[in-house]
């Protein structure tokens, strides 16, 4: 493999650089004939040259390569098969010419200015421009399609979830009703804060999931648990949940002496609701 | 002869290298396999066929783009890798074709350059 200067390396890069752009601006597809101009010349300045490539002899390869101007030109008079050439046919002086290494800068800035390059430009933003237009509210639309989907629907879960929990709660009131029940001969509690701590130690335990009272201190337990005993429960219900809580579709969930628990719709909801 | 004389000659060899060179390529390319550098040492030897040796690259370009031709990487044990161009069954038949074409027109040109030469009175 030979060794190539950093000057060479360099000089065939811009020179390439020089192709892509000018490939690109005739509607080329400018990475095939790179990658096929980068192989070919570094075969022929490697078999032609020795194993030193040096800036003079890669400069005197790509005389004979041609430069990128005639690559370009030339290949578009000969693939062209409409067009008449209008132009004179490349000379013999034209295969001599060294090419020169412009700065990226100035090879971007001769792409632009030209005048197929930048109507395409053009043309590529106004059809950006109109795809957005397009575009953008059919997204929205079926974003929000989505949302109404699926949002609804998540809200049904987390609300099965809560009411779940909420029923959780009720039973295991109705395990510490129980003892409470042995131990004061068959009394019942009258109250949630009769429980707490001794029969049920988790405070949380007297608050439901979809409640809305957040304010909870231990003093006033009995003020913002979420269950409440019932009086006269002639459907044989002993704790009800309070009428403020926020199920959905509204209804309460009702401890039973048997020690069951239902959800029971607001429309259900029999008389001892006040 | 003038200026314009020499543009007119200008353009039309122009125009004449134009489909000749693809011809030449599809023709090598018939004969197996072959990389960039060694297709264009072949071209070479037709004199006046290649103006300069990168102008094939945007002509394989274009065959590769209409499925003409296909192209594959080897390991090289003398240099760098090097893409090889084939012609592909599609390249085969356009081959033929051409070709067809080709010995057709040139029987005529040279049917009319015999006739020309025919000395006159």
């Amino acid at each position: 493999m030979a060794e190539w200067t950093p000057e060479a390396t360099e000089f065939l890069d811009g020179y390439l650089k020089q192709v892509r752009a000018l490939a690109k601006s005739s509607g080329e597809d400018a990475e095939e004939i790179v990658s096929g101009l980068r192989d070919h010349i570094a075969t022929k300045v490697e078999q032609e040259s020795g194993s030193l490539i040096t800036l003079n002899i890669l400069r005197q390869t790509l005389a004979a390569v041609g430069s990128p101007e005639s690559i370009v030109e030339d290949s578009s008079m000969l693939s062209s098969q409409n067009k008449e050439s209008g132009k004179p046919a490349p000379r013999k002086g034209d295969e001599q010419v060294t090419p020169s290494v412009p700065p990226p800068h100035f090879v971007e800035r001769v792409v632009v200015h030209e005048a197929g390059g930048r109507s395409r430009n053009v043309l590529r933003w106004v059809i950006i421009a109109a795809l957005l237009v397009v575009i953008t509210p059919f997204v929205l639309a079926m974003l929000g399609i989505v949302a109404a989907i699926v949002l609804p629907a998540f809200a049904r879960s987390r609300e099965a979830a809560q009411r779940a929990s909420c029923q959780n709660n009720l039973k295991q009131i109705a395990i510490a009703i129980e003892n409470y029940t042995n131990e004061h001969s068959d009394t019942r509690p009258s109250k949630m804060s009769d429980l707490y701590p001794k029969y049920l130690n988790d405070a949380n335990v007297f608050a439901c999931p979809s409640g809305r009272n957040t304010h909870r201190t231990l003093d006033d337990m009995d003020m913002w648990s979420a269950y409440e005993f019932v009086a006269n429960g002639n459907d044989g219900s002993i704790v009800r949940e309070k009428v403020d809580q926020a199920h959905m579709p509204p209804g309460r969930n009702v401890l039973y002496k048997d020690g069951h628990v239902a959800f029971v719709r607001s429309e259900d909801v029999p008389e001892w609701i006040e | 002869m003038n200026d314009t004389a020499n543009d007119d000659i200008d353009n039309w060899t122009t125009q004449l290298r134009k489909g000749l060179l693809e011809l030449c390529i599809v023709n090598v390319l018939a004969k197996g396999d072959v990389y960039g550098y060694d297709l264009v040492k072949q071209l070479s030897e037709v004199k006046g066929l290649v103006v300069t040796e990168g102008t094939i690259y945007p002509l394989l370009s274009r065959l590769k783009r209409l499925g003409l031709v296909t192209t594959r990487l080897a390991e090289s044990t003398s240099g760098p890798a090097r893409k090889y161009y084939t012609l592909s069954p599609a390249g085969h038949r356009m081959r033929a074709t051409m070709n067809t074409y080709w010995n057709e027109l040139a029987g005529g040109v040279v049917r009319f350059q015999h006739e020309s030469e025919v000395p006159h009175g």
